[in-house]
């Protein structure tokens, strides 16, 4: 039974009341809010995720509104896990991307049996890209795009590995869509599923991407990462791809790293291991169509 | 080299990267670096010594393979790889 195959009404009063649980790759998660703002879009971006009944949980997490007598402290939500408020509350009218938000720092805040990189991946064929950026770099884009065209989705905002095992676990979560990149996702991909647009968050516009179904079932299929891009969206540039030694790569990946330094050698040697596979490159991009023809030819 | 130093030497491409164990820290050495610090893994060593080397073997100006190394060695002292103190010459 997946999330999507429940009737929204009883979606809706079990999310309320004992929760959802799915597993997103490793991570089994219970659900639980009664925030009709929030009902909808996590049945629609999480349709395809198989509810899970009788499993250990990783993080049973809750977004709820504050309690109190003031009408400006019942406006505003939190979002806990295992009963810990992980952020200062937001107002409600951002439920869902409080609600990303928090799912992804349960992984980069708690998960560090796992080694992280702050970065997109996906798969198609033999090849596995690991595409590390910051916030605005343009990676959630291109990954969007790819995906849209074929690509198998591991992970939108975390590259996750266990140490010593050198294949990207996937995540299949939504992605994350920022700014003039969500009304050119929209263009470009108009039969994907998109959720609500949110206009004023922290990080400016934001809007959810669903994953593609096939994503989704093959959460449990991990892949070894062939290449390492660099993307950066550069107005007015055509596609290009510049080899990066892998010296370079281990500096500026290790700075994408969320928790090297808990891993000692042993996540020394993993990085290592990874990069040595991998072709590197940095990728400057501007249009999403020669962007995913470079990719196309990647060997 | 410092007591207790132990270093993970990895190979990528034409260089090294350097895990230091005992510390946690990951060093990208620049060739040089990379001479010294292998030198001084192997056994104590002298500025003067390493000096002597490197002119020798990359025929450097005497006073600049000086100076060049003792940089280095600083860089070093700085990241705790070297006993605290230790005199160079």
């Amino acid at each position: 039974m997946n999330v999507g195959n429940l009737n929204p009404d009883t979606f809706a009063q079990t999310l309320a009341s004992t929760g959802i649980t799915v597993r997103c790759g490793p991570f089994v998660t219970r659900i639980i809010s009664e925030l009709p703002e929030l009902t909808a879009p996590i049945q629609l971006l999480y349709s395809e995720f198989p509810i899970i009944e009788d499993s250990l949980v990783d993080f049973h997490v809750r977004v709820k509104a504050k309690s109190g007598l003031s009408h400006r402290l019942r406006s505003h939500i939190t979002f806990t896990l295992d009963r810990e408020e992980a952020f200062f509350p937001f107002h409600r009218s951002l439920a869902l991307p409080l609600f990303e938000w928090g799912m992804n720092w349960c992984v980069y805040g708690n998960a560090h049996q796992f080694e992280m990189i702050h970065g997109a991946a996906v798969q198609r064929g033999k090849q596995t890209l690991m595409m590390p950026g910051v916030s605005g770099a343009g990676k959630s884009t291109l990954c969007a795009a790819l995906v849209s065209r074929g690509w198998r989705l591991l992970s939108d905002e975390l590259a996750i590995w266990r140490p010593g095992e050198d294949v990207i676990l996937p995540l299949a979560r939504p992605i994350s869509l920022k700014n003039y990149s969500i009304e050119l996702m929209k263009s470009f991909a108009p039969n994907e599923t998109f959720g609500p647009y949110f206009g004023n968050t922290a990080k400016g516009a934001l809007a959810h991407m669903r994953a593609p179904r096939e994503s989704v079932r093959k959460m449990d299929e991990p892949s070894a990462p062939t290449h390492i891009i660099f993307p950066r969206y550069t107005a007015g540039s055509g596609p290009e791809l510049e080899a990066v030694s892998k010296r370079d790569a281990f500096v500026r990946l290790s700075e994408y790293a969320l928790n090297y330094p808990v891993h000692g050698k042993e996540g020394f040697n993993s990085l290592v291991d990874m990069i040595e596979k991998c072709d590197c490159y940095d990728f400057r991009y501007s249009i999403l169509d020669d962007a995913i023809r470079a990719f196309d030819e990647l060997s | 080299m410092r007591d207790g130093v132990n270093l993970i030497w990895r190979r990528l491409g034409d260089d090294y990267v350097v895990f230091n164990e005992s510390s946690g820290q990951t060093y990208v050495p620049h060739p040089l670096s990379e001479w010294v610090l292998r030198e001084i893994e192997v056994s104590e060593k002298t500025l003067g010594s390493l000096a002597d080397q490197l002119v020798q073997d990359a025929e450097l100006d005497p006073e600049v393979a000086e100076y060049r190394v003792r940089e280095v060695l600083d860089e070093f002292n700085t990241m705790g790889l070297i006993e605290p103190g230790h005199k160079f010459d």
